[in-house]
């Protein structure tokens, strides 16, 4: 148990780090290596990591607003609306139920 | 420059829609307890919207230090494959360029920089874009903060899902950026189904997804170099 400044001056360092880590790797791995399309592909298997059992933990009500929000999304490729349509559908659940 | 200003103008719609979660976060970090200055602080040098979100979740009178460091590691280990996707574009610029822009490299710099094909340099797009998106995370969380007041704890707890949903989004932008990818992120997300189903740990689901759609696509991309 530490006090605050403690982790807001360390958790910066380990998210640089985080950050620096990928990078200084990759200057590792030559343009032509057929490992350079599979570097591509972990980060949304890393995403996809967090975002499905995020889903499959929400309440069939907010599984059901993402449903809604992950198709306007599909089909008008607009982040801005996407995000009204969601958020909104989930205020919207949260007063009217 | 022009790639820089590129980078932010492309970024518009999803850094504003970052700076909304910023406005959550200011409103929630008052609610959890943590002070003016410190959720400025945590915005301004953090720079990570799923780590600072799970950092005030276990904020309190006493801070459980090691949980903070390593949940922080966990949720922010997705950078390193970030880098290691994207960080050739870095190479060739100089070192202070390119260890102090590292810090601009999160989720949207990434997306946007792979989606964008038809831009000559990267590393300064990615830097327009990373830049912007600071603005607007700075500028939401304080924001957030200063109506913290007006803002019920039960309408931000409700908001809490759209983090997934704002996940998902970028996912699909980042699938759509290439068609290639299908087979191994369909492999990756039965993966990533089953080790759930099987209650393991996030960081074993993130290993599973990373290793079964790594090695299909690594598999599928040395077939195809052999058959020519």
């Amino acid at each position: 148990m530490v006090d605050a400044w403690v982790i807001l001056i360390s958790l910066p360092i380990v998210l640089y780090f985080t950050r620096a880590v990928g990078v200084l790797l990759s200057s590792y791995v030559p343009d032509d290596s057929p490992y350079r399309s599979t570097l591509l592909i972990l980060p949304i298997c890393a995403m996809m990591a967090f975002f499905i059992p995020g889903a499959l933990k929400g309440s069939p009500l907010e599984q059901a607003m993402l449903v809604v929000f992950l198709a306007v999304f599909w089909v008008t490729n607009n982040s801005v609306l996407s995000m009204v349509v969601g958020i909104g559908g989930l205020l919207a659940a949260k007063f009217l139920l | 420059m022009d790639d820089f200003r590129r980078g932010a103008i492309d970024s518009l719609g999803l850094g504003s829609t970052a700076a909304l979660f910023a406005v959550i976060f200011g409103s929630a970090a008052i609610a959890q307890g943590v002070s003016f200055s410190q959720a400025m602080i945590l915005s301004a040098s953090v720079y990570a919207g799923s780590v600072q979100f799970a950092t005030i979740s276990l904020w309190g009178d006493t801070i459980p230090y090691a949980t903070v460091i390593i949940s922080g590691f966990l949720i922010a280990s997705r950078n390193i494959f970030m880098g290691m996707a994207l960080g050739h574009i870095f190479i060739g610029q100089s070192a202070w360029k390119k260890y102090l822009k590292i810090f601009f490299y999160t989720d949207i710099s990434y997306v946007l920089g792979m989606k964008a094909k038809h831009i000559d340099n990267k590393f300064i797009y990615i830097c327009g874009s990373g830049a912007l998106v600071y603005c607007f995370w700075i500028s939401g969380t304080f924001v957030g903060l200063l109506i913290a007041g007006s803002l019920q704890k039960s309408i931000i707890d409700s908001l809490a899902f759209a983090g997934i949903m704002y996940l998902g989004m970028l996912v699909i932008m980042l699938m759509k950026a290439d068609d290639g990818y299908r087979l191994p992120v369909v492999l990756a997300a039965i993966a990533i189904l089953a080790l759930y189903l099987l209650n393991m740990e996030q960081f074993v689901i993130m290993l599973g997804g990373v290793l079964v759609g790594g090695a299909s696509n690594l598999w599928l991309e040395l077939r195809s170099r052999k058959n020519g």
